[in-house]
């Protein structure tokens, strides 16, 4: 069941061959795909932009190297923006810490529109924070498995390909993914109710 | 199952989540013509034709990318120090857009992506690399010494130029040039001595992109050029109304 929506969704992502993939045509249709993945892989905001350009000026110096017979284009440029992503928390944090110790958190703006938003919107902008949030807890090497496996639905091969990792290393990443994820996560809806008890 | 499973209410979030952080389609045109500006300059003969390994080439090239980017990068980070509700403006890509939505008789636009990633490589530009401006520490990591070593009150004064600064950006991100403009006389009046004056300047040269004062802002540019040749913040330069023409 789960491979047949999988394959389903694999299908909308990608066309069956390359021929029609360039450079510029996959700006127009993965540029959200890149956009939030590197958000999720710890790009801060203001960075985004920059993180995004590099990513696609890869994607044109590289594309003669993209096989599609060998990766969905997905994962192709996951493996781009990880490295990017990398790059850019490293440095970024490392040169920060330098410069401004006494600053090390609040460096997002919340996601949460205030005012008059639907109720729908909101509710939905608080799962995308509360997911950041998590994922964030993450290692990056365990989040990315993570990212590309459970919130881009890539199979566990596939990321073990596209994070040049050992099967069974993915496997056990995901494993360890998930129940860091489920444990942030209880705790964070331990601390809502300790609230909202407060609150009555 | 070897890889674990997710509880339902994981499961939900991430489902809820799985769309969440959707760009704006202006940060979707400042990128891509950012990218389109960044490839018309020659990044991409930079790659190819000097080095033998497409992969070691490709590293190298998005370490020079991303290393002008993040040496701002960090002046962005700085922004957001004092305080989790500033917003931060990326000047590059920001100018990029805005640039010529302010001043539309700009002849400082880059050529489409389609139209660079169709031009042989041979043809793509012959700006030198940038390796160096790369390899060299930037300008910005330089001006700011250890806090530690620091006196307080010169932290203080860093914290407060951040603030002014962070004001500035945040006016330019919602479009309030003549806003930002203001925020930069305060700034300029506050501080005699500044710490950010690199970052003051690029700043400056993308307030003056953004209220359509072209020649202005191509002027300041080169200063900037002139005082800072291998500044990260260049690149950002180069991607606003000012362009890199005059860039040495």
């Amino acid at each position: 069941m789960r491979s047949v929506a999988l394959d389903a969704h694999r299908s909308s992502l990608s066309p069956p061959d390359a021929d029609g993939l360039r450079p510029a045509t996959l700006y127009e249709t993965h540029f959200s795909f890149v956009w939030r993945n590197l958000r999720r892989m710890g790009v801060s905001d203001e960075a985004l932009e920059d993180a995004t350009q590099d990513v696609f000026l890869t994607v044109h110096l590289r594309w003669e190297t993209y096989d599609a017979t060998r990766a969905r284009v997905e994962t192709w440029l996951f493996g781009i923006l990880l490295r990017v992503a990398s790059y850019h928390r490293r440095t970024l944090r490392r040169r920060l810490a330098r410069i401004v110790p006494w600053s090390r958190e609040g460096t997002r703006e919340s996601l949460v529109p205030g005012g008059d938003a639907p109720a729908e919107v909101v509710a939905k902008r608080q799962a995308v924070e509360l997911l950041d949030r998590l994922l964030q807890d993450l290692p990056p090497e365990k989040r990315a498995v993570l990212v590309l496996v459970d919130v881009e639905q890539c199979s566990v091969p596939e990321a073990a390909q596209t994070l040049n990792i050992n099967l069974n290393t993915a496997y056990w990443r995901l494993r360890e993914a998930r129940s860091q994820f489920e444990r942030s996560l209880a705790r964070v809806r331990a601390v809502e109710q300790r609230r909202r008890g407060e609150e009555a | 199952m070897k890889s674990g499973h997710l509880s339902t209410e994981a499961r939900q979030l991430i489902e809820a989540g799985r769309q969440g952080y959707e760009s704006s389609e202006l940060a979707r045109a400042r990128v891509r013509r950012a990218v389109a500006t960044r490839l018309a300059g020659g990044a991409a003969a930079l790659s190819l034709a000097h080095t033998s390994s497409l992969f070691a080439a490709t590293k190298v090239v998005v370490a020079l990318a991303v290393a002008g980017s993040v040496g701002a990068g960090v002046w962005y980070g700085l922004t957001r120090a004092d305080g989790p509700n500033q917003i931060a403006v990326a000047p590059q890509t920001r100018s990029a857009a805005a640039a010529p939505a302010a001043n539309p008789q700009t002849n400082v636009a880059p050529p489409a992506l389609e139209q660079v990633a169709a031009r042989p490589e041979s043809s793509r530009g012959s700006t030198p690399p940038r390796v160096q401006r790369a390899a060299a520490p930037g300008p910005t990591a330089r001006a700011v010494p250890v806090a530690s070593a620091r006196p307080a009150a010169q932290a203080s004064q860093l914290t407060e130029e951040v603030a002014l600064l962070a004001r500035a950006s945040a006016q330019l991100n919602q479009g309030n040039a003549a806003g930002a403009a203001r925020t930069l006389s305060e700034y300029d009046r506050t501080f005699k001595s500044k710490t950010l004056v690199q970052e003051r300047a690029a700043t400056g040269v993308l307030v003056e992109c953004a209220m359509g004062n072209v020649q202005g802002a191509r002027s300041s540019a080169r200063r900037f050029y002139k005082t800072w040749p291998r500044s990260p913040l260049a690149s950002r330069i180069a991607g606003s109304c000012a362009g890199n023409a005059d860039k040495p």
